[in-house]
């Protein structure tokens, strides 16, 4: 009889103790849960989609502009580009300032230009 | 498409390079080595540096050296010479 009462008891309020605690066991669930996913959101959106990685991804293989701070135009097709604005182009023409200006040199072959000296790159 | 820049520089090792640096100076050589900062050893290099006369005309001078060491802030652009420079 002792051991019953002693189990039926412990059982009791065990039971009552998880019941109670549903509400909270549940509230820490979905906050590990929302906690992860902002996680995963997070690394997610500073791997692969802020809208200046998005931009210099998507013109590779286009034509475009890069300007030097020295005032140069070179106009090509982006064949690469690296996190230090490091520029390859393929099919260069080089310019002073604008187009208008008439052409100065055409290069035959790839052309690498030095991030440091970039001032912009932007879509032909 | 993955490469960089820097790893397409790479095949141009061992074969003449023109380099604009800043200044209206050019070097035109064969390239030994290179790094990330665009630190630049040439062998047998040609520097070609670009002046206003008096009369606002262009004028050039050639300096020759051997071997040359170019420290990668000058540099602004480097490719392989067309044919017919």
């Amino acid at each position: 009889m002792r051991e019953r009462e002693k189990k039926t008891g412990r059982k009791c309020t065990s039971r009552i103790v998880s019941r109670k605690y549903i509400p909270l066991a549940v509230l820490s669930l979905v906050t590990r849960v929302s906690l992860q996913l902002s996680k995963l959101l997070h690394h997610i959106m500073s791997e692969t989609s802020t809208v200046s990685t998005q931009f210099l991804s998507d013109i590779i293989g286009k034509p475009v502009n890069v300007k030097l701070h020295s005032g140069m135009l070179y106009t090509g097709l982006l064949q690469s580009i690296d996190g230090f604005m490091n520029v390859a182009l393929a099919q260069v023409t080089e310019h002073y300032e604008s187009k208008e200006n008439g052409l100065l040199t055409k290069y035959n072959s790839d052309v690498f230009l030095r991030g440091t000296q970039v001032m912009y790159i932007s879509e032909v | 498409m993955s490469d960089t820049p820097l790893d397409l520089l790479k095949l141009n090792l061992d074969e003449t390079v023109y380099v604009k640096l800043r200044g209206a100076r050019a070097l035109t050589g064969t390239l030994q080595a290179f790094d990330s900062h665009c630190n630049i050893v040439l062998s047998d290099a040609v520097e070609t540096i670009y002046e206003l006369d008096g009369n606002g005309e262009l004028s050039s001078k050639e300096k020759k050296s051997e071997m040359i060491f170019v420290r990668g802030d000058s540099v602004t652009l480097i490719t392989t010479p067309n044919a017919d420079e």
